[in-house]
């Protein structure tokens, strides 16, 4: 017994000693390896892509929607171990072209310049989630791209932000208006208004149809004859196929639901922050924001909408026009036409087609715009090349054809990129991007208001605007309660943010 | 002598180190913090119970606080260790297709998170929902947008956290079942007892103490659970299905408001901790 017990025993010996020995040749191959990577002379510069799954929309034309694993380029980078380099966190689009004009760019920065971009593509939340832990460890990007509106506006109204006034000074000339007025931001440390963000994109609140289903090849600019067009492809076309007749969403979650109240709310002559002062508790924008509230709220109740619009999230309307269970719907950028555009070109050019926003009701002519801001932090490490990096994207020659790759979702805003590409986006046999560009440029474009102070992307974070329908239609209040309680929830956010 | 009181030390050191860095230390931030206005990237300024004062007289952290405590870590915990409880006797008694039954029960539990909030949400969709479509098909109901009403909407985070997580307590007092001494059972038996009163006598105060102990222990890891209720609803409808959890990332990520996420948690400490105490004291308990 005792001599099997030893012979066990050696036995365990010699396997530990087997084991650490080859742990011991593994750790010195290691070493090895790590000293020959780490004397090696420094790589030529070449393009670093790392590729990550991230969802993308498959949309089928049952009302189905399956969501896939697909590679998206997340983290760009082109070591160039003598030129200085920059960091660039910018928010992942929607459509692959996009990443893919964005990099181009920046391959053609670095080509220009010598300087290396170390860009990281972020979903919208990431970004916000990642600047903020950013600026709470003093670990600044360089340079920022973003999507969410109240993102700039909380960081420039803590001073953070470099004021880009003397660069915006310089292209002025050449930017489209509205995109000035979205530029402006608070800043509360020093109480001064200033260029602390740049959108380097726009884009307008659009409509677009399917023309078998809404029955017509263009809609109708007329607010009445606009939404009587609407009803009665509704309906005589939609409800015998058991589908609506327009997708509007008025949910509290994401962006779209409050884009959709406040192009509602413009059309009826809202105007509560006019020469950025505060001016919500007038008669006629309590009128205003009734009317939006009743509005929408009878359309709903009418069936007019699918049930679900009041808990879609932002891809919703997107994928109900898809699947086609819907005549039409509206949404900023050309989302939905470039999904097409990319998917099917038959669909893009023959089988739908954009309107602008009609006019309201009383005759405003308003188009709501959006503004996606570009900033740079005012203690960030590379500043001095970060504004290199902003001029170089905003000289004409080089951004045409960026934001020409996006498919035409956003606007230029530089006036002198839509004459670049002239054929582009004045294309007479295209019937989407023209119509937004003739939105932003022809019509008296109103940036959303999260865009103009600090308060208002705050409330709009919050979605207290579509949570009004929400509550006339869940909770039985009146289109009054809900239109007095939006405006003491405004006021009541202005007081305290003056009075902190 | 002095040595051998000093080398045991050393051997800690290492995860005595990442506990101070990853538990002390937020944890003493969040505390500090609690007591100054801190902006993001502004420096904290002292502002004493202020914020305290003010999050105990906001309606909305008043009512995320009862959803918190009432309907998600008190209901949707309770019903879920019941069911567990429940499922776990079944399986230990079941013999036949035991496998495959075990299998199933546990499914849910092995299934990706993110993949199972996005498929309820459209599961429960009413334009393209299956459960919708079903009920308009065969018994012509209306569509019913359930995420619109803070009862349905709650409802369903409730039936979500039942559904993907009894697997796993199952699992643990099934292990626990089977742990128990088997012929306790057979003189039951033997002497006439019913399956009410072999789970009254002698299962229930078997089990007792590793139910209690997992009860609490899913108290506290459901009331640090962000994902679900980010996820199926973001705190909507009209932020009334907030958890503290997702209050605390909308005070911090969407409105810059440092301090007043770090608060919000804060408060509930002293409680948190109670039961953590308390959890100890019972784990303590139950390995004696």
């Amino acid at each position: 017994m005792s001599g099997e017990k030893k012979e066990e025993k050696m036995d365990r010996r010699k396997y530990i000693k087997y084991i650490g020995a080859g742990a011991a040749i593994a750790a010195a191959a290691a070493i090895g390896y790590g000293v020959s990577e780490l004397t090696k002379p420094p790589p030529k510069p070449t393009t670093v892509v790392t590729t990550v799954p991230a969802p993308t929309t498959i949309v089928t034309t049952v009302p189905t929607v399956i969501t896939v694993p697909t590679p998206v380029v997340t983290t760009y980078s082109t070591p160039s171990p003598t030129s200085r380099r920059i960091t660039v966190w910018w928010t992942t689009m929607y459509l692959a072209a996009e990443q893919l004009a964005t990099i181009q760019a920046v391959r053609e920065f670095e080509k220009q310049t010598g300087i290396g971009v170390d860009i990281t593509f972020f979903t919208e939340a990431g970004l916000v989630e990642k600047v903020t832990t950013a600026v709470e460890g003093k670990k600044f990007p360089d340079i920022v791209l973003t999507h969410m509106p109240f993102l700039a506006a909380n960081i420039a109204v803590n001073g953070l932000l470099e004021d880009l006034t003397s660069f915006v000074n310089e292209i002025k000339n050449d930017l489209l208006p509205p995109v000035l007025e979205a530029s402006l931001q608070f800043n509360k440390v020093e109480n001064k208004w200033s260029y602390y963000a740049i959108p380097l994109l726009t884009d307008a609140y659009n409509v677009h149809f399917w023309k078998d289903l809404y029955g017509r090849d263009s809609a109708p600019t007329d607010w009445e004859e606009f939404w009587a067009s609407v009803k009665e492809a509704h309906n005589k076309i939609c409800k015998p196929k058991g589908i609506y007749g327009y997708g509007l969403t008025m949910s509290d979650l994401q962006t779209d639901g409050y884009e959709a109240f406040h192009a509602i709310s413009k059309s009826f002559g809202f105007d509560p922050f006019p020469e950025r002062k505060l001016a919500i508790d007038t008669p006629s924008n309590r009128k205003a924001l009734i009317e939006t509230i009743e509005f929408a709220t009878s359309l709903y109740r009418q069936g007019l909408f699918p049930p679900g619009v009041i808990t879609w999230k932002n891809p919703d309307n997107n994928n109900a026009f898809h699947s086609r269970i819907i005549a039409g719907t509206s949404n900023h950028t050309l989302s939905i036409p470039a999904y097409q555009y990319e998917n099917n070109k038959d669909n893009y050019y023959n089988k739908m087609f954009t309107s602008v926003w009609p006019i309201g009701p009383y005759g405003d002519n308003r188009v709501q715009l959006n503004a996606r801001h570009i900033f740079i932090f005012k203690d960030a490490p590379n500043k001095d090349l970060a504004l290199k990096f902003l001029s170089f994207f905003l000289t004409p020659e080089n951004y045409a054809p960026y934001v020409k790759g996006y498919i035409g979702r956003f606007v230029p805003i530089l006036k002198s990129a839509l004459e670049i590409d002239k054929d582009f986006w004045y294309n007479p046999k295209d019937p989407n991007i023209p119509v937004q560009v003739e939105a932003v440029t022809k019509r008296k474009g109103a940036p959303l208001l999260n865009t103009l102070h600090p308060v208002w992307a705050k409330l709009d974070a919050d979605n207290i605007f579509p949570r009004a329908w929400i509550k006339v239609l869940t909770q039985n209040i009146t289109p009054e309660q809900a239109a007095d309680e939006l405006i003491a929830q405004v006021k009541k956010a202005f007081e305290e943010f003056y009075r902190a | 002598m002095k040595k051998d009181s000093v080398i045991p030390y050393f051997f800690i050191l290492p995860i005595m180190t990442l506990f101070f860095l990853f538990i002390i230390y937020p944890l003493f931030i969040e505390i500090i913090y609690s007591f100054f206005n801190k902006k993001l990237g502004l420096k904290p300024v002292f502002v004493g119970f202020d914020n305290f004062v003010k999050l105990t007289n906001d309606p909305l952290y008043i009512h995320t606080l009862w959803n918190t405590f009432v309907p998600w870590c008190g209901v949707a915990v309770n019903i879920k260790m019941l069911l567990a409880l429940l499922f776990a006797n079944y399986l230990a008694e079941t013999t036949r297709f035991r496998r495959v039954i075990r299998a199933i029960i546990l499914l849910p539990w092995a299934l990706p998170l993110i993949t199972c909030l996005s498929a309820w949400r459209w599961i429960w969709d009413p334009d393209w929902g299956v459960i919708n479509r079903a009920l308009q098909t065969f018994f012509a109901c209306p569509p019913l947008p359930l995420f619109a009403e803070y009862k349905s909407a709650f409802g369903l985070i409730i039936l979500f956290h039942i559904w993907k997580w009894t697997p796993f307590w199952t699992l643990i007092f099934l292990g626990g079942l089977q742990g128990l001494p088997p012929s306790l059972y057979e003189s039951a038996k033997i002497d006439g007892a019913g399956r009410f009163e072999i789970f009254k006598y002698i299962t229930w105060p078997l089990i007792k103490p590793l139910y209690i102990i997992c009860t609490l222990l899913s108290m506290v890891w459901t009331l640090g659970d962000f994902t679900t209720v980010w996820v199926l609803t973001q705190g909507a409808p009209a932020e009334s299905t907030h958890v503290l959890a997702t209050l605390a990332y909308r005070y911090a990520f969407l409105h810059g408001d440092l301090s007043t996420a770090y608060t919000s948690f804060t408060i509930i400490l002293p409680l948190v901790l109670g039961m953590i105490l308390i959890l100890i004291r019972k784990i303590e308990g139950f390995l004696k």
